[in-house]
This record gives C-alpha cells, structure tokens and sequence, in this order.
C-alpha cells in the first residue's frame, strides 16, 4: 500500500513540475467530456420525460391519407370504428396550425371543451371565471403567443378566422413556462371556435385517437382497422414511442451527432498521447530506470498519472455538463433542436440521468485515456536505460 | 501520506460531494408532481407530441406528419436546418401494418 501511495505520490509531483502544459491538457479533456455528458444528460432527460408522459395516451391513432398527405377524417368513420370488439374509446382530435401574420410564428391550435376544472389541478394560472365548459369566446394559451403579443390571462386575443374574419377571445387561462415543452405554442379554443378557425366542416375532424381495453389487443385491432379502412394509417402508441426513443437513444439523431463530434475530439487527444514520448519523457524513464525501478514500477507510475488527469477532467467535465444543462438550460446544445423558428421553445430540463450513463461517460472518457498513456510508457520503459540516456 | 497525495484525495473528494450534490437537485417528488401535470395535460387535450421545435410541420409533430412532410415545405427542406438534421423524417418501415 505504501508503496502505490509513494508512486501516486511521484506521479502527482511529476505532473506538476509541467503544470502549464498539464493543465492545458486537462482543460481540453474536460471540455471534450463536458460536450459529450452534456449530450448524454440532454438527451437522457428528454427520453426520460417523452417515455414518462405519453405512455397514457390513446393506443391507436388513425390518420387519413390521401396522395401521400393527411386528410380530414371523416366522422361518420366513428361510429364504425366503435362497433369493432375491444375498442374502449373513440376520440377524435381537432387540431391545426394558425400562421399568425403579424409576428411570423406558427401556432398549434387545439379544439377541446371540457378543460378548466383538470387545469386548475394541472398547475395552470386561470382567472376568476372557472367554469368546466370553454365556451366560444374563451381561450387558453401557452406561454409563445403570450409573449409574443404581449398579452397577460384576462386580455384579449384576436385570430382571423378561415374566411378572413377577425375573431376575438378572451384568455381565461394561460398554461405556466414549466409545461413548455408540451404547450409552448398552443391555443386551446373551443371546439366550434377551433372549427371556425382552422376552416374544418362540421363533419370532419382532423384524427381520431383509439383507446383499448386489452392492450396486448393493440396489434390485432391496428390490423383489423388498417384492412377494414382504405386510405388510412394506424399508428400505434408503441410506434409513436419509439420515434422520441430513436430520436434521443444511441440509435440516431442528436445523440450520433453529439458523440460523434466528443469521439473524434478525443481521439485526437488520445492519438497524440499515444504517438510517442517526447525526448524529456524518455529522458525521465531512462533515469528512473537507471536508478532502478522495474518496468511495472514505470507502468504504476504512469498509471497514477493516468488516473490523476483523466479522472479530474471526467469529473469536472461531468460537473459541467450538469450545469450546462440542467442549470444554464444547454444554451450551446438547445439551438441545435429548436432550429431557427420564430418562437422558440423555451423548455427547461430536469436532471433524470441514470446512473448508466454516467459509468458510460467514465467508460468513455478514463479507459481510452489510460490506455493511450501506459502503451507507449510500456515502450519507453522497455528499452534499455543506457541507450535513451546517450540518446537524451 | 504526503502533502501532494492529499491534495489530490481532497481534489477528488470535493468533486465527487458536487457531483452528487448536483445528482439530488431535485427531489424524486418534484419530478414525479411535474410528470403527473403533464400527463394531465397530454390526457385532458390529447397530446402526442413535444413543442421541441416549431420550425415545421415535421419537427413540431414528429410522429404525426405524413411521410413526405419534411420535403413538402421545400424541396431538400434546407429552410429548416438545422431541427431537421436531428429530426429526419420518421422510419415508415416501423409504421407499415402487415395487411
């Protein structure tokens, strides 16, 4: 024991008699891990909460194509649709987007009547007229519209309708910044109201969700609706799952494009670590074996060395990383996703980060390091001492 | 132990107590209250997509648009670099019902 705490000691001292170009290093390294946790934490966070929330919606949700684009269903489709064993529920959906002249933005404007009483519980700021029916002079909205026109809950907002008319609602309640990534850009209006609108017929809706009772039923009654029904596609809840699962997992998106760029990064990093010792560095081992060390005392020693820089800068990068994200909202990895719309959506994450992950990153980060510093001390200590002394 | 050895411990030592007072910012509770309005919300206005981005039909509503979405707007859809890069329109094969 005391002799590996006499190398950690001799390891430690080496690193700090070349302190500039050690802190140097340490402090690309922990950038380069600070990039790569910072991608595993976004992106961990966003799978955790996208899996958590929708895993209660509708089983089944059908769409009508025609020519390759959506159509309006029609609502005859759900009475059929209900008569078919083992559909629980039937909901049709109206919803679309607003393009909203004066400010570029593009809006989601959802038609529900039923809404004020769940959103009281649902954390939602609302004034004093609480009623369980949103009547067709009422609106809600989420915080992009707020802030874009200025607006507070109680005022006023003015939509122009499918025919050109000016329309006005007034804002009953408004969804707080906490839900922005589900609400940031929507306007929940009454049905008939949404109707008007988005320009939708009276017998038309824009979707219809499908709730079943057995849920290992959910294939079978997919199947059954998809060869029932021409023009139609059936989504299931699994698939819509397995979208966001795609989009934040290691299988693609921003995760391949965020750990791309750390590998390379470290790469580089590891190769010039590995492309050899410099005269000094071998000048040392020399020394030290001349005085007699033995080789594993040499691989110890540069293990230690190792583990002192590769662990500060995992650590550090990790801490970082946390911050980045989770304190300071990823300013650096959020413009990537939100793209260069009008409204940006302003979502804050919150830190659910499994503890996978991070061995993940420390796997990552220390292993590679490690070995790219004991190879080529194994091959400096190697060689005979005399030799690289001459030679120095 | 020598003075080096321990500032390296100490070193240690202090991130680690960051790093795990980082890891229980928020407690298990306010996350799970924060789920369940969620999930309230999704369920009261049947929601099924995240407002990650608005730049499109396509990456505002990923797992709803249709197939072509992300080359309607324009062709090569380059106006909506870069949401779409990470987007990408969705894997159909994983739609197709086997009739």
């Amino acid at each position: 024991m005391n002799r590996i705490l006499n190398l950690l000691d001799y390891a430690v001292k080496s690193l700090l008699r070349r302190w500039r170009k050690n802190t140097a290093l340490v402090l690309i390294y922990t950038l380069v891990v600070a990039f790569f946790a910072s991608v595993v934490f976004f992106t961990s966070s966003l799978k955790y909460e996208t899996q958590a929330v929708l895993q209660d919606i509708p089983e089944l949700w059908l769409q009508k194509i025609t020519g390759g684009r959506l159509e309006l269903v029609s609502e005859s489709l759900i009475d059929s649709l209900s008569g078919i064993r083992g559909v629980k529920k039937i909901i049709p959906r109206i919803w679309g987007y607003y393009f909203d002249t004066p400010t570029g933005a593009v809006f989601t404007i959802i038609g529900s009547d039923l809404l004020i009483d769940g959103l009281l519980v649902a954390n939602v700021t609302s004034t004093s007229s609480v009623t369980e029916k949103l009547d067709s002079t009422m609106a809600l909205c989420g915080t992009g519209f707020l802030e874009t026109h200025l607006l507070e809950t109680g005022q006023r907002l003015t939509l122009i309708d499918a025919e050109g008319k000016l329309r006005g609602f007034s804002i009953v309640g408004a969804f707080t910044a906490k839900s922005d990534l589900l609400t940031r850009d929507l306007i929940i209006l009454s049905k008939s109201s949404a109707r008007k609108i988005l320009g939708l017929p009276e017998d038309k809706v824009t979707d219809i969700g499908i709730a079943v009772w057995n849920d290992d039923e959910v294939d079978n009654i997919g199947r059954k609706i998809d060869r029932k029904f021409h023009g139609i596609r059936v989504v299931t809840r699994a698939q819509l799952l397995s979208t966001y699962e795609t989009l934040f997992s290691y299988r693609g998106g921003i995760f391949i494009y965020g750990a791309i760029i750390s590998l390379f990064a470290f790469l580089i990093l590891a190769w010039d670590r590995a492309a050899g010792l410099s005269r000094e560095d071998k000048k040392e081992l020399g020394i030290l074996k001349g005085i007699g060390w033995q080789i594993n005392d040499v691989l110890w020693m540069k293990f230690w060395e190792g583990i002192v820089i590769s662990l500060n800068a995992t650590l550090l990068g990790i801490i970082i990383a946390w911050l980045h994200v989770f304190v300071w909202h990823a300013p650096l990895l959020k413009p990537f996703l939100i793209g260069w719309s009008v409204m940006y959506p302003e979502y804050q994450l919150h830190p659910v980060v499994d503890s996978g992950s991070i061995l993940m990153v420390f796997l990552l980060s220390v292993i590679p390091y490690l070995t790219a510093t004991i190879i080529p001390a194994w091959r400096g200590a190697v060689t005979d001492p005399a030799e690289v002394m001459q030679n120095g | 132990m020598r003075k080096s050895t321990i500032a390296f411990f100490v070193i240690i030592c202090i991130q680690l107590c960051l790093l795990i007072g980082l890891l229980n910012m928020e407690s298990e509770s306010e996350y799970t209250n924060f789920i369940k309005t969620e999930k309230l919300i999704v369920q009261e206005y049947n929601l099924t997509d995240f407002c990650l981005s608005t730049e499109s039909r396509h990456t505002r509503h990923i797992s709803q648009p249709e197939l072509m979405a992300p080359f309607q707007d324009l062709p090569g859809f380059h106006d909506h670099f870069p949401s779409s890069s990470f987007f990408g329109p969705p894997d159909t094969s994983l739609w197709r019902q086997d009739k």
